[in-house]
């Protein structure tokens, strides 16, 4: 009886092993021990290209407080910042600064630093450069 | 460190919500034992409902889930302390799996497409503070339910860091319950058990679906039921089960627009089987039928919009069913159906062991049943792309038709162990 006890406890053990490792759980936790949240965010997300976690997240507490900032990113349909907890229900959007993803077409130069931007069709104004990364831009309109 | 800690502390919070409160109701009753992740379905039937009720209300998610979590440990300390500390080993491996299942989704966090335009802002809406009525003002499609956003936010706002994906391990801790529950009704060893909790992980963990998508949490929903439902069908009368299938019945309405069309299916499913008596069948009936209209009264009151299948659907005209331009969706949808049964391998095996029991000769009159609720099955989700307007139904069927089949392959898991255990386990 105790070796038959034994013997299923071994079993058990192995098969624990088995589940482990066939998860990847030995490794998931190295990598949540080692990496933290921004950094898994911006590997699955991007720094600058496709939804450019690493560029939104640099910018986006750099506009008025209790506004949400607009992130117009041609090639989605939806504003990323939703997902990032960034955007607040029922709040108005910063009318004076926005970032441009994936798109310098959108952007026209008209002057040293002063760009005419132009969004699905829409002329939405004149606006200067505050930072910049390849195809990423913040916004702040041109006085 | 703290978002492993935030994993734990997350799961031992929903374990205590979902503690509560069958056996404070049901205490009186004799028709529930001490089955562990018997108590976890009913109540997630219950809460279910209840957050569904909470969802109309603006309520701070904080103190809501104070207060469930208080309840919980009230009847933790109550009524479960023996049935928990008791060598309860298959709970250890549960919440193992609960765990070990949200270090995946931590690692990657990246939502699919319709969680990002669609779900989290229903989710972010209720994150916010902000009640159902105010989901017209966020982006996405109001006209569909949201239900299991109310459990994403409940989460989100009450992890102890602020990460969006910290809410979804909601589904994942929901989607456990359902394998476990129906795993451990079967009079097994501990370590088969475990093995078929393995095998079954394998066969429906999809990490994609729990990328913010809806779709787990009807699976799980749809094994609970139908686990309530032969629960209900062991004894010959109306009992306090069939009150839980129609309220679970709800859950699947409020989940996704999809439910109203496996409320279909399960009403066929409750309508033809011989068990039943004439009662019941009327109850089931004049219930989904209510649940139906009450959903569909709802969406209009608040938002003067509902929707059966996609925005802008159309059905195509009736001229136009059998005209060649149409019937030449057929063979696409069907070959696009033979890829979900490979990616989705629980078809393949139902129709398979269907296939050997048919060779056999021992095929029983469930077995009968489930094949005539697969045939429908199938056939209602193929006729949504069949019978629409949409030039790009094509696309909406290769990108849909999959985790439409996801929804409903519990049914089959069902049918499978049942057959399996009859079989040939012999443990």
């Amino acid at each position: 009886m105790k070796i038959l006890k034994k013997k299923s406890s071994i079993l058990l053990f192995l098969l624990i092993l088995v589940i482990m490792h066939s998860n990847n759980f030995f490794l998931d936790t190295y990598i949540l021990f080692k990496s933290n949240y921004e950094e898994r965010m911006t590997k699955v997300y991007g720094d600058c290209g496709e939804e450019s976690y690493g560029f939104i997240k640099k910018n986006i507490n750099k506009h008025k407080k209790d506004h949400n900032l607009e992130i117009l990113n041609p090639n989605f349909s939806f504003n990323n910042s939703y997902w990032m907890g960034y955007l607040h229900t029922n709040k108005q959007f910063d009318k004076d600064k926005l970032i441009l993803i994936n798109n310098k077409n959108n952007l026209k130069k008209i002057e040293e630093n002063k760009f005419k931007l132009f969004y699905q069709n829409k002329n939405l104004g004149f606006y200067k450069i505050l930072n910049q990364e390849q195809d990423c831009f913040f916004l702040q309109k041109y006085d | 460190m703290i978002e492993i800690f935030n994993i734990f502390y997350l799961t031992i919070g929903l374990t205590l919500i979902f503690l509560f409160p069958s056996k404070v109701i049901f205490n009186s009753l004799k028709n529930t034992n001490n089955d562990l992740f018997e108590i976890l379905s009913i109540n997630v039937i219950l809460v279910l409902n209840l957050f569904l009720i909470l969802s109309f209300l603006r309520l701070n998610l904080i103190y809501v889930f104070c207060i469930f979590a208080f309840l919980g440990l009230l009847n933790f300390i109550l009524f479960y302390k023996s049935i928990l500390i008791k060598r309860n080993y298959l709970f250890l491996i549960f919440l193992f799996f609960s765990i070990m299942l949200s270090f995946k989704i931590a690692l990657n966090p990246k939502m699919d497409w319709d969680a990002s335009v669609i779900w989290i802002f229903k989710a972010k809406n209720f994150y916010d503070g902000f009640s159902f009525s105010n989901l017209s003002n966020v982006p996405g499609v109001v006209a569909y339910p949201h239900l299991g956003t109310y459990g994403w936010g409940l989460l989100w706002k009450n992890s102890l860091v602020d990460y969006e994906y910290t809410g979804r391990i909601f589904y994942i801790y929901i989607y456990l319950i359902s394998i476990f529950f129906l795993v451990n009704r079967f009079n097994l060893s501990f370590i088969t058990k475990i093995t078929a909790i393995f095998l079954l992980t394998i066969l429906t963990f999809d990490h994609s679906l729990f990328s913010g998508y809806q779709e787990s949490l009807m699976f799980a929903l749809i094994i609970i039921l139908f686990e309530t439902a032969r629960k209900a069908n062991n004894f010959n009368n109306l009992n306090i089960f069939h009150f839980l299938c129609i309220l679970n019945a709800n859950l699947i309405l409020w989940v996704k627009n999809e439910g109203f069309v496996w409320l279909l299916i399960i009403l066929i499913y409750f309508l033809i089987h011989k068990k039943y008596n004439s009662k019941i069948k009327i109850l089931y009936s004049l219930s989904f039928i209510l649940l139906i209209v009450i959903k569909f009264l709802v969406f209009n009151f608040y938002f003067k919009e509902s929707l059966i299948g996609w925005k802008g659907y159309e059905f195509i005209a009736v001229s136009q069913i059998f005209s060649l331009e149409i019937l030449q969706r057929l063979p696409v949808l069907i070959y696009q159906l033979i890829q979900v049964f490979f990616k989705y391998p629980i078809y393949l095996i139902f129709l398979l062991l269907n296939l050997y029991l048919l060779f056999i000769k021992k095929i029983s009159y469930e077995n009968k049943l489930f094949f005539l609720l697969f045939v429908l099955n199938c056939c209602l989700s193929l006729s949504i792309f069949y019978f629409t307007t949409d030039p790009l139904w094509q696309f909406h069927a290769s990108v849909g038709l999959d985790r439409m089949l996801y929804q409903t392959s519990g049914i089959y898991l069902f049918i499978i162990l049942n057959m399996l255990n009859k079989h040939f386990v012999k443990v």
